[in-house]
């Protein structure tokens, strides 16, 4: 293990807690509740991530700032080899679905580097991506929204002539517009195109109840773990902000064959929608943990530690099942930090937790004399 | 949060309905995640449909707790056997009518 035995040093992204909240601070919570002697460093990507300002039980012990995944893997592991010479690093938890092909492609230099990485396979990445879906809910037997991929709007305009309007527009990776007419289509193909390149996908659009997994693969096609939730508030993004237990054995069967399927291995949420009456339909998977794992490890099912344990060769922590009818509510509140602290981050590209002076405007750590930057 | 008194000391087979009635009134579906508020009569008659009883033990039941004749314990029962299917709330063989 890297760092210490007593103290291993892991590293955790998508650190910011917004609108559209990632997962790291959930895992980094859920981590530190099962082993408080590690060290629980960021990857961040961008200063105003909310999680470099924590100073709760999601909070960093330090981050540093990285290039943006779609600069490459070559960037990323030049400023990986720096952190790690400073950090020694013993695992990398990714939890942002742009870092999993560099990741992916690194792991064996990773491995050399003595770096353990929470990724699935490339096979089973690709299996579970939007323009492989539909083979996949074929193989697995569960209905899938039709899809169809295009290079261009004229394609995909003929395409919604079939499925009918309203439908989806989406990235093969990011975002969805949903669309009620030709006009609508061409501009959110456009809109798409631009950012995230081709393909362009066109999805049946399918309303209804939405219904979440998180688990953990075993990579042989069998689930370690899982809570399986109704979300029951939802953003205008669709990010869930609340969510209810649930003990569903057909959606926990449906989602045992997607997994065996593709022998996924870590962390994955596979999305459900089914409308009143109606089947239920796969809507995505997402390769990594939700935004809500810390909600599971809080009824005593700690995916993220289980994860970190068994990739660490550590003791593994009991998995409880989720009782039904347990909820989690989302609570937003404001953090107070300070523009020292951004400045800090974006000169030195690292920050380590300190305690903010807020009413003198400077960081106690430099009142005393201690800064602990570079 | 406490369940009524009627889901304590439940039999196996009442414990695998996913049904959940809290103060006799409020529903929830551990399969489902759906729930609301009911009168006592509905979120009675829901039970007992998940429990397996037929529409004729269902009214017997009806008449028994709640002290009315049988043609209104029939009467309400029908009604909020339909107004369940029509939301989809009903077991699959009372769904179908069986």
């Amino acid at each position: 293990m890297s760092g210490s035995d007593s103290r291993p040093v892991i590293a955790v992204s998508g650190l910011h807690r917004g609108e559209s909240p990632q997962p790291g601070g959930a895992v980094i919570e859920s981590v530190r509740a099962e082993l408080p002697e590690a060290r629980l460093i960021g990857i961040s990507y961008d200063l105003m991530e909310t999680g470099l300002h924590s100073v709760g039980p999601d909070r960093v012990d330090a981050a540093y700032l990285f290039p943006y995944p779609g600069a490459g893997p070559k960037e990323f592991i030049d400023r990986l080899r720096f952190v790690h010479e400073q950090e020694n690093i013993a695992l990398i938890i990714p939890t942002l679905d742009s870092e999993l092909a560099n990741l992916i492609g690194l792991y064996r230099e990773l491995d050399e580097m003595g770096i353990k990485v929470l990724v699935p396979s490339a096979a089973s990445l690709a299996g579970r991506e939007k323009p492989a879906l539909a083979e996949l809910g074929q193989s697995a037997n569960v209905p899938v929204p039709r899809t169809y991929a295009a290079q261009s709007a004229d394609v995909l305009a003929r395409c919604a002539l079939e499925i009918g309007y309203p439908c989806y527009v989406k990235g093969a990776l990011y975002d969805a517009k949903l669309v009620h007419h030709e006009g609508e289509l061409f501009a959110a193909f456009k809109a798409i195109y631009d950012v995230w390149g081709g393909p362009v996908l066109l999805q049946q659009a399918v309303f209804g109840e939405e219904f979440v997994v998180a688990g953990i693969g075993d990579g042989k096609g069998g689930i370690v773990a899982q809570c399986a939730l109704r979300k029951l508030l939802r953003t205008r993004l669709g990010k869930a902000f609340g969510g209810v237990v649930i003990d569903n054995p057909d959606m926990a069967e449906e989602a045992a064959r997607l997994i065996r399927a593709l022998k996924w291995e870590g962390p994955f949420e596979i999305e459900f929608v089914q409308p009143l009456g109606g089947k239920r339909y796969l809507f995505e998977i997402n390769p990594r943990f939700p935004a809500w794992i810390s909600f599971p490890a809080k009824l005593g099912c700690n995916m993220p530690a289980w994860a970190a344990c068994k990739a660490l060769g550590m003791r593994l922590p009991e998995l409880q099942p989720c009782p039904p009818g347990k909820m989690f509510l989302r609570h937003c509140e404001d953090i107070v930090t300070d523009i020292s602290a951004v400045a800090d981050m974006s000169i030195d590209l690292k920050t380590e937790r300190r305690q903010i002076d807020v009413a003198a405007g400077r960081d106690g750590d430099r009142e005393e004399g201690n800064a602990r930057h570079e | 949060m406490k369940s009524s008194a009627r889901s304590a000391g439940k039999t196996p087979a009442e414990r695998d309905i996913p049904i959940q009635v809290f103060r006799e009134r409020f529903v929830f579906n551990r399969r489902t995640g759906a729930f609301f508020t009911s009168s006592r009569e509905g979120a009675f008659i829901l039970e007992a449909a998940w429990r397996g009883l037929s529409r004729e033990e269902i009214e017997k039941e009806v008449a028994l707790k709640f002290g009315v004749s049988a043609a209104v314990a029939m009467s309400d029962t029908e009604r909020f056997l339909l107004r369940l299917k029509e939301m989809h709330l009903l077991p699959e063989q009372m769904r179908a009518g069986k």
